[in-house]
């Protein structure tokens, strides 16, 4: 766990880089990219650790994955729609 | 040099071990710890009557800090323009889906880029498209990633802008451009082919997925003037790095014209360049240098000198493969930078004759064990930060042990190349 702890302790200088340049790798393979900043809710107190693993977490980023589908995907037949 | 032993070596002895110890722990950046270690020194020795005031000063090489500002700015500049990235995607693009060929391209084009850029810089870019590319097809990304860190840790072994300790140890031994590359760009070369052989090996198992077709993957270039400018800045800084020594230009002025000329033909904000310039390093450069020149003054480094000269027996083929393993190993747990500025001053007083091959010892030692346990190379740490952020689980121990392995073969292949190529008789 100490080891671990260091490594992340290194990379968090430079992981705002690291995503930004792993952004600009997914554009520059034809998918768009985006990196978002998102407060923690209220009412959630004394689960800062785990909101700030969440990133982390296979579930919550599949689960994410899906909303963003759902999502784009309604704006998408709201777009057909309206033409 | 007259008030050496004059004083009590000791204290100035623990001064140094604490600012490794504090710069091992991380209590401080390195930067922090070698300027408390700087100032313990300054206050010590200026009381100790070691040195003066003025003389604190001179300690810090203007030429070696020139060349790193110099280069840093360079790399910034050029790294921006994504040139790089758009190499790396193509080079993965040649090698098709295999992932043995997709293992090899990626290790190649990182030490290649490596030879170019700040390690910190390739690490981001690398590890970014390794990962990218192996989820997409699949993959496990863990062999690309550490082969890729790897790889960018050995490249730019062999050139005096490759890595700090390189700068620091190629000013000091008065090496040039081509001559440097002379003495040590072959063993980089044939390193690179051992090295991606023996994680080849390690990792063969992990690496036999079916090859899969990347599809529909075109690299994107999105601004293709800024890459053309940054391929000739990159040109034009070889060019004058190969020509410097015919033409009376020292290193460090090379550096500074090409800054200037990197900073006056792309349209970046040079705020923004500077900000990203490492001064962690540049500062630990400044510092670590105070601290070093105070030790020389007590004696403790001219009796380390000594010391190496009884152990190799005179034997400049001992003397060498001492300076290797001793800093190679060294290397591993502390900061490379430190080691480089800590051996300049005893391989200096070294009563022998040549001392190519012990300053190319030193080059491939403190390169090649600086990158065997992730939490003492930023730019191991980097990759596995890099696979941890993606949700990957590591296995420190694993990666402690791939890292350590390859850095002895590494050395192990140093050693019979230093002897073979300088011919060194025992």
């Amino acid at each position: 766990m100490g080891a671990e702890r260091i490594v992340d302790k290194k990379f968090k200088r430079f992981e705002e880089r690291y995503k930004e340049e792993r952004g600009l790798v997914e554009e520059s393979l034809g998918r768009p990219h985006i990196s978002l900043s998102v407060e923690m809710p209220e009412g959630c107190e004394g689960l800062e650790e785990e909101f700030k693993s969440l990133s982390q977490d296979k579930e919550f980023m599949s689960e994410l994955r899906d909303l963003v589908k759902k999502h784009l995907e309604r704006k998408g037949r709201e777009k057909s729609g309206s033409r | 040099m007259s008030n050496a032993m004059a004083v009590e070596p000791v204290k100035y002895l623990l001064v140094y071990v604490l600012t490794l110890l504090l710069a091992v722990s991380e209590v401080f950046p390195l930067s922090v710890s070698a300027m408390l270690g700087a100032l313990l020194m300054a206050w010590f020795g200026l009381n100790d009557g070691l040195f003066t005031y003025e003389e604190i000063f001179s300690f810090i090489d203007l030429r070696l800090i020139a060349l790193l500002i110099g280069v840093m700015i360079t790399v910034e500049t050029v790294g921006r323009s994504g040139l790089f990235r758009v190499l790396g995607l193509y080079a993965v693009k040649l090698a098709g889906g295999s992932p043995a060929w997709l293992f090899v391209a990626l290790s190649v084009i990182s030490a290649a880029t490596s030879l170019f850029l700040s390690d910190a810089a390739a690490v981001l870019i690398l590890s970014a498209t390794a990962l990218a590319i192996s989820r997409e097809l699949g993959y496990d990304p863990t062999p690309f990633v550490v082969a890729s860190a790897l790889m960018i840790n050995l490249g730019g072994t062999g050139t005096l802008i490759g890595s700090v300790s390189n700068m620091i140890i190629g000013l000091n031994a008065g090496f040039d451009f081509v001559e440097f590359a002379a003495y040590l760009l072959p063993c980089e070369l044939m390193l690179w082919w051992v090295t991606i052989a023996l994680l080849y090996l390690y990792y063969r198992e992990r690496l036999r997925a079916s090859p899969r077709l990347l599809g529909e993957y075109r690299v994107r270039v999105e601004n293709k003037g800024e890459v053309a400018k940054a391929a000739l800045i990159l040109t034009v800084m070889i060019a004058l790095y190969v020509s410097s020594e015919r033409l009376g230009i020292p290193a460090e002025a090379v550096a500074l014209f090409t800054a200037v000329l990197a900073l006056t033909s792309t349209r970046y904000d040079p705020v923004e360049i500077f900000e990203r310039i490492d001064w962690d390093t540049v500062f630990f450069v400044a510092s670590f240098l105070v601290l070093v020149h105070g030790l020389e003054r007590t004696g403790i480094l001219q009796a380390l000198s000594q010391l190496i000269y009884e152990a190799s027996r005179g034997s400049l083929a001992y003397a060498t493969l001492l300076t290797l393993l001793v800093s190679g190993v060294t290397s591993m747990f502390l900061a490379n930078v430190a080691v480089a500025l800590t051996f300049v001053p005893p391989l200096k007083a070294l009563n022998l004759p040549d001392k190519r091959p012990l300053w190319s010892a030193l080059v491939l030692g403190t390169n090649l064990g600086g990158a065997s346990i992730p939490v003492t190379s930023v730019v191991f740490a980097m990759a596995v930060g890099a696979l941890r952020h993606e949700g990957l689980r590591v296995d420190m121990g694993e990666l402690s042990k791939v890292g350590l392995l390859t850095s002895l073969a590494q050395l192990a292949f140093s050693a019979l190349y230093l002897l073979a190529y300088f011919k060194l008789p025992f």
